[in-house]
């Protein structure tokens, strides 16, 4: 099964609010979590690498949204986005 | 001390390996961005020859406010003798690869970007150190954990 960037990022912050994110910001605030979409399973870690190294060893072949708990997102770039969604298809 | 070098526009790049988990290593040459937190940002086109592998997908905070997603790989990064692995940004046009402060925080680097004399520099980053201060004397930790005798009160 194939996602976009955009459709694979819109499920995993759904999984994340619905299910997680009250617990997670109260707990584990500024920690990063990869939540595998298709089981809605999540993954901890003081750092990216290590949420994503969790769960690519529990799911090799997932897809993971990852979050910065409390965070709008993972990383801040200085550039403008332009407007262009850099949506595409994958997988 | 590792050296990079400013560009004819002024801007400090410097060169880099990139390798994905089953291939070689890749001379890279990356533009040093102290305004990305991450790791490292390259063109989606530019990973598929490094080997890179998928792992999802990431929101991304633009400097207009604009939140977007991003697909993601992890990446292994050498540089100055040390490996480390991190997780590298897709972006779907450009043709730069972006090195950002998470890179020099993995690597324990510190940046000396010099534009007057066109040096750029990585040098380690001192580890903050607080003195350890010994007491002249050391307590009798018997005496410590044992409880004052009462004393007697007088009326």
């Amino acid at each position: 099964m194939g996602y976009s960037p955009q459709i694979s990022a819109d499920r995993g912050e759904q999984i994340y609010q619905q299910k997680y994110k009250a617990k997670l910001e109260a707990e584990n605030p500024g920690q990063y979590v990869a939540i595998d979409i298709d089981t809605e399973n999540i993954y901890l870690g003081s750092t990216p690498e290590e949420a994503l190294g969790k769960a690519q060893k529990q799911a090799p072949r997932g897809q993971f949204h990852l979050i910065r708990i409390g965070s709008a997102g993972v990383y801040r770039v200085g550039y403008s986005s332009g407007g262009q969604n850099g949506d595409w298809l994958f997988r | 001390m590792a050296t990079g070098y400013f560009d004819s526009n002024g801007d400090p790049w410097l060169e880099i390996e990139i390798s994905g988990p089953f291939s070689n290593p890749s001379k890279t040459q990356c533009l040093i961005d102290t305004g990305f937190t991450g790791f490292l940002s390259m063109p989606f086109l530019s990973a598929f020859p490094l080997g890179l592998i998928l792992t999802g997908t990431m929101n991304i905070v633009f400097a207009n406010g604009d939140i977007q997603p991003r697909l993601t790989c992890l990446g292994k990064a050498i540089f100055d003798g040390q490996t480390n692995v991190g997780v590298i940004v897709l972006e779907p046009q450009g043709n730069q690869v972006l090195l950002g402060m998470n890179f020099l925080r993995k690597f324990g680097m510190r940046l000396n970007v010099d534009p007057g004399e066109s040096t750029v520099e990585l040098l380690p980053s001192p580890i903050p150190t607080l003195p350890i201060q010994q007491p002249l004397v050391q307590p009798n930790m018997q005496e410590l954990s044992t409880p004052p005798a009462p004393t007697e009160q007088q009326h």
